[in-house]
Parts: C-alpha cells; structure tokens; sequence
C-alpha cells in the first residue's frame, strides 16, 4: 500500500514540470471529448428528429394494409375487417393509439388552380397520439361526423391554390369502379406541418365521406398505430401478422427506410469520429509521455538505482497518464453537458431548415443529456488513452540504471 | 570480521570483436564491515565501472560479485531492486535527487519503497535531515537548495535505512572546496560512529586521503590496495 501511494504525488508533481504542455494535452483531450459528446448529441437529436418527422407525419410506428397497396396504393387495395375483430386485435397494452384510414391520391382543384394530392379520410378524434394531425388545426375547424362535405387543406397547399376556410373545392380521384370520383367541398380548416412535402401533399376529410365518395362501403387502406415503446414495435408487428395473416404488415422503418438508413448512418457515423479523435488524442498522449520520459531519462534510472521496481515505475507513468486523460476527460464532460445543456430548448436550423427537411429532419433539433452515452464516450477515451501510454511506460521500466544514471543532458 | 563485498575476478568487457573495452579485468576484492574505502585513478581506469558492478547498477561479463551474502551477477532484475533498496546506498557525483519530491520527501522515498510506516519514516528522516546539518530546509524541493545541500540530501537518503553499504561515486566533484571538507567530514563521521561501510570512487586527493584502504585502479586492474595502520 505505501510503495502504491509512493507513486501517486510523484505522478501527479510530474504532470505541472511542463505545465505548458500539459496544458495544451488537457485542451487537446478535453476538445476531443466535447467534440465526441456533442457530436453523439447533435446526431441523436437530429435522428430523433428524422425519426419522429417519419412517425409523426401519418406513418405511426406501424401500419396493415392489403397485400400491394404499398407497391400500388391505389383504390382497389383495400380491405375489411370485422370491426370487433380490428378492435379486438389492437386491444393491446403495447398499442398506445391506432386509427383506420383511407388512402387513395387524388387532385384538388379551387376555382385557380389544381394540384395533386392524396386524400386521406379518417377520423381526427383518433389521430391524438398517433399523428401531428391530431394536434389542434392551425386555423378553422375539423370536418363534422358523417358524409359531410367538408375539407382541411394544408396552409400551404391553400396559399398554393388561392383559396381559403369557407371557400369551396373539388376533389377527384378513382373509385372502386375505376371511374372518376368528384366531390365539391367547403374548406372548413387549415394545418401546418414541419414539411413542407406534407402540408402540399395531403388532404383529410371524414372516413364515411372517403369511403362513400370512392364507394368502398366500409373498406380501408391503412390502419396506423403508435406503441408506448417504439423499440417493441418488431414484436407488435408479429403478433399482428398472425392476426392479419393476409394483410402486409409493416413497421415504421419498412415504411420509412430513409429514417431507418440515417439512424444506421448517425450511429456509424458517430463511431467513426469518435475512432478519428480517439486516434488524434492517441497520438498527442503518446507522444507527451514520450517527451516526459526522454526528458526525464536519468530519473527512472536514479529511481531503479535506489530500489524501485521496474513493474512500480510503469504503474507510475500510467498514473500519470491517468490523470492527464482523466482531467481533460472531465472537462471534456463540463464543456459538453453545459453545450448540450445551451440548446435542451431547441436549436433552430435557421437556414439550415430547408436542407433539414430534404433529409426528412425538422427544423428544430432537441438534443438531450444522455448520461449513458457521455459516461460511455468518456469511460473509452479514458481507458484507451491509458492503455495507448503503455508503450511510453513500458520504455520508461525498461532503462538500465547504469546507462541513464550517469547520462548528461 | 564480516565480508561485506566480495569479487571473485570480477571482469566487465564493453563493445565486441575489434573494438572490445576491458573496463574492469578480473578484479578480485573483499570488504569488510565498517571499512572506508577509496578507488582512485586515472579516468578510464575502471572504478565507476567496478562500483557500478558492485551496486547491482550493470552486470560482470564474467566472475562473481557477492554482496551482503548475495550474488548479485546472478540476481534477475527486479531482485536487484529489492537488494539495492534493501541492502545499498547510493551516493551519485550528480547529486540526482527527485526533483519533484522535497528533501525531506526525498529522504523518505527509499523508507517508503521498503514499507515502514509514514509516522516512523518521517521521525526517521528528520533525525537523518538535522544529523546532516539540514534543520528546517526539508520542505524545499532540490531545485531550492545549493549543491551542498543537495549532496547532504543524498547522503541521508542513502545512509537513512542503514543499507550494509553505502557506494559513492564521485561525491565531491561538483562541490567547492568548503563544502566538499563538510560533506567528507559528516561521512567520516557517520563511518566512524555507525560503522557504515563506504565505497567511494573519486579523484579527490582529499577523500582519498581520509579513507583508511586506498585501492588504486589502472586499466581496469587493481594497481595497489593500501590499508592505513590504526
């Protein structure tokens, strides 16, 4: 035990010989572990995000539909299910909302303009947990119950259109003759969403209206759902497929491959800068305990000479290195938790959005504190900093007394 | 009387083939307890070699050196170690103290290498501190103190676990004369009250002057070897 704490104020002295470069090397490891720590951040945030837009714009974390709707999603693939069958089926502790829906493209047409579409027909009452469009309508109101003749446009869609809540519109689409379906509709309400493609691309009107314009009687094309526990889905998924075993079953990531494929990205991404910095901190520790044991060649010997072991002189130079990487790790830490911490609120894009959004992100990214992860990161550059000083170590054990004892410099 | 050091043709050959140095050549030499002993010469002559050979710092290329009953040409590295630590006290022409450890530190450092608790050891080396004359500068570190009193810190730091030998190689080189007369002084006096044994290599007439056998070395061989009458 003494021969141990022998070494710890020796090591810790050594550390301020040169406390320039000492300095320096805390910078250099405490930049490097911010830079790891808020890049995982920044990443996790910006997925999240992608992931969220993809589940929260309609697609819910799962969805069912008639075997080649996905491929062809058209009028024909539709299907119908008992209702206490569906109720039945989704009465799961796992499933936090669902809702049924109709799903065929189509155009609007105002008295100006024309623009293609996809018309959805469900009830909004049931949209609450699943999607954005079961938040509040950023203007007017949602269509009454029943066959009514009533629309929500997306804002931008309306603008595009030159139109506005009480004016009038017609929507076309094929019904389940193959004929053209149309429907003259009052615009009763207007959304937003955080992209731009959404609020251009859908409308929404009631389920029995849908289903009565494409005379589909009580035929849907998707039934979506949210779980409690996103990373459950696979499981929900299967058991539904036994259910449903002539539908198509389909998880977000099926449906959304783009989000899946960024969250591999970010991860890969993510390992990839940490090796890079890990190997940039790697090369400043080595090469400050190179210059600290060449420097201080003749005292390992002198320590040798008076009856250290050479197993007590690697132990202190790995002490040393344990406390340069583990102050800049620490500060690392400081800095990136206060970083992440600035921007918990949000961090606008700004002009940035547009380019967000081409990647399915939305405009505000919200990076959250994962202790998990900052004691991950700091716990591996700290162990492998360590470790990548046993060479200096080793070199420093390995001097024979006599030839740096008696050594000038 | 009890042999401390004993070499038995004891050689050390540098370099191979053509270019071959015989630092020490067959030297065979005993010590015994209590006794001060100088090796002198001219540079080259093999003396920091032979005490390097005898501390366990290099090893013969042929013969034996025994220390304390010890082998020392046939201890592996980390048993050489624990003898040096345990059994030998170094005295270096460089003063080479630790320069991030106080004197008294510096003092304790072998003490706590060998595990002697922290009250005992800290009695111990300020008993040490003042008997080298060092009262009240045993918080400085060695960059704090004159030449002197860096070589008096090593000596108590060679002399305080009371090792069965105490090897100095040069130890007045590189002090003025005042206080090279102190420093041989306070080894002639801990020799003659504590009956250390010394080694000293040096090419100060006056340490060899003070030292009781005078062992002259030449081209790695043992020249004379001169014991003073009582």
């Amino acid at each position: 035990m003494t021969q141990k704490t022998l070494i710890i104020p020796i090591a810790w002295r050594s550390l301020w010989r040169n406390s320039r470069r000492t300095l320096i090397t805390f910078a250099a490891i405490a930049v490097g572990v911010w830079s790891m720590i808020t890049l995982a951040a920044f990443m996790d945030a910006w997925v999240g995000s992608v992931v969220h837009e993809a589940t929260n714009n309609l697609t819910g974390h799962g969805q069912i539909h008639q075997q080649g709707y996905l491929d062809d999603p058209s009028v024909e693939y539709r299907f119908s299910l008992p209702p206490a069958s569906l109720d039945e089926a989704m009465e799961s502790p796992q499933i936090k909302a669902w809702n049924r829906r109709v799903r065929v493209p189509g155009i609007v047409r105002s008295e100006r303009e024309s623009a293609p579409i996809t018309l959805i027909g469900l009830d909004p009452a049931r949209e609450v947990d699943l999607s954005f469009y079961g938040n509040e309508l950023s203007s007017g109101r949602q269509p009454k119950e029943g066959r009514t003749a009533e629309i929500v446009l997306g804002r931008r869609l309306a603008e595009r259109l030159h139109t506005r809540i009480g004016k009038r519109v017609v929507i076309l689409s094929q019904n389940s003759s193959g004929e053209i379906a149309e429907s003259g509709l009052r615009v009763v309400g207007l959304f937003d969403a955080s992209l731009e493609e959404i609020e251009l691309g859908f409308v929404f009107i009631t389920l029995q209206k849908a289903q009565s314009l494409l005379d589909i009687k009580d035929a849907v094309h998707e039934v979506a759902f949210t779980l409690y526990n996103p990373e459950e889905v696979q499981s929900e998924v299967d058991r539904l497929k036994q259910v449903f075993s002539d539908l198509e079953l389909s998880t977000w990531s099926d449906l959304q491959p783009l989000a899946q494929t960024m969250q591999e990205m970010s991860a890969a991404m993510i390992g990839v800068w940490t090796v890079i910095m890990f190997i940039i901190i790697a090369f400043g520790m080595v090469n400050t305990l190179l210059m600290a044991v060449y420097e201080r060649t003749r005292e390992f010997g002198l320590l040798q000479a008076l009856g250290m072991k050479p197993r007590l002189i690697l132990s202190q130079v790995l002490l040393e290195a344990a406390f340069m990487v583990g102050i800049g790790v620490v500060v690392g830490m400081v800095i990136s938790i206060l970083s992440i911490y600035a921007f918990t609120d949000g961090l606008d894009l700004g002009p940035l959005a547009a380019g967000a959004d081409l990647f399915g992100s939305g405009r505000v990214l919200y990076p959250k504190l994962d202790l998990i992860i900052i004691f991950a990161i700091s716990s591996f550059v700290w162990i492998m900093g360590i470790l990548s000083c046993l060479w200096p170590a080793w070199r420093a054990a390995r001097r024979v007394p006599v030839t740096t004892i008696n050594q000038s410099y | 009387m009890t042999t401390i050091v004993h070499c038995n043709a004891a050689t050390k050959t540098y370099g191979q083939d053509e270019v071959e140095v015989h630092a020490v050549q067959a030297v065979t030499v005993e010590v015994t307890k209590g006794e001060f002993v100088s090796l002198s010469g001219p540079s080259g002559s093999g003396k920091t070699t032979l005490l390097n050979l005898i501390g366990g710092l290099d090893r013969p290329t042929s013969g034996e050196i025994t220390v304390d009953g010890s082998r020392v040409d046939q201890m592996k590295k980390a048993d050489l170690a624990e003898l040096r630590l345990h059994k030998i006290g170094f005295v270096f022409q460089a003063y080479n103290l630790i320069p991030v450890l106080s004197a008294l530190e510096n003092i304790e450092f072998i003490m706590q290498l060998q595990g002697i608790s922290p009250d005992i050891r800290r009695k111990q080396a300020l008993s040490i501190l003042n008997e080298v004359g060092l009262e009240g500068l045993g918080d400085r570190r060695p960059a704090e103190l004159s030449g002197g009193q860096q070589q008096r810190v090593a000596v108590a730091r060679a002399i305080v676990s009371e090792p069965a030998i105490i090897l100095a190689d040069e130890p007045t080189a590189n002090l003025d004369s005042a206080t090279a007369e102190e420093l041989l002084n306070l080894m002639e006096s801990l020799n003659r009250n504590k009956q250390i044994t010394f080694i000293v290599a040096t090419h100060d007439q006056r340490v060899i002057d003070l030292t009781r056998r005078r062992i002259r070395m030449v081209d790695g061989r043992i020249d004379t070897d001169v014991t003073e009458a009582d």
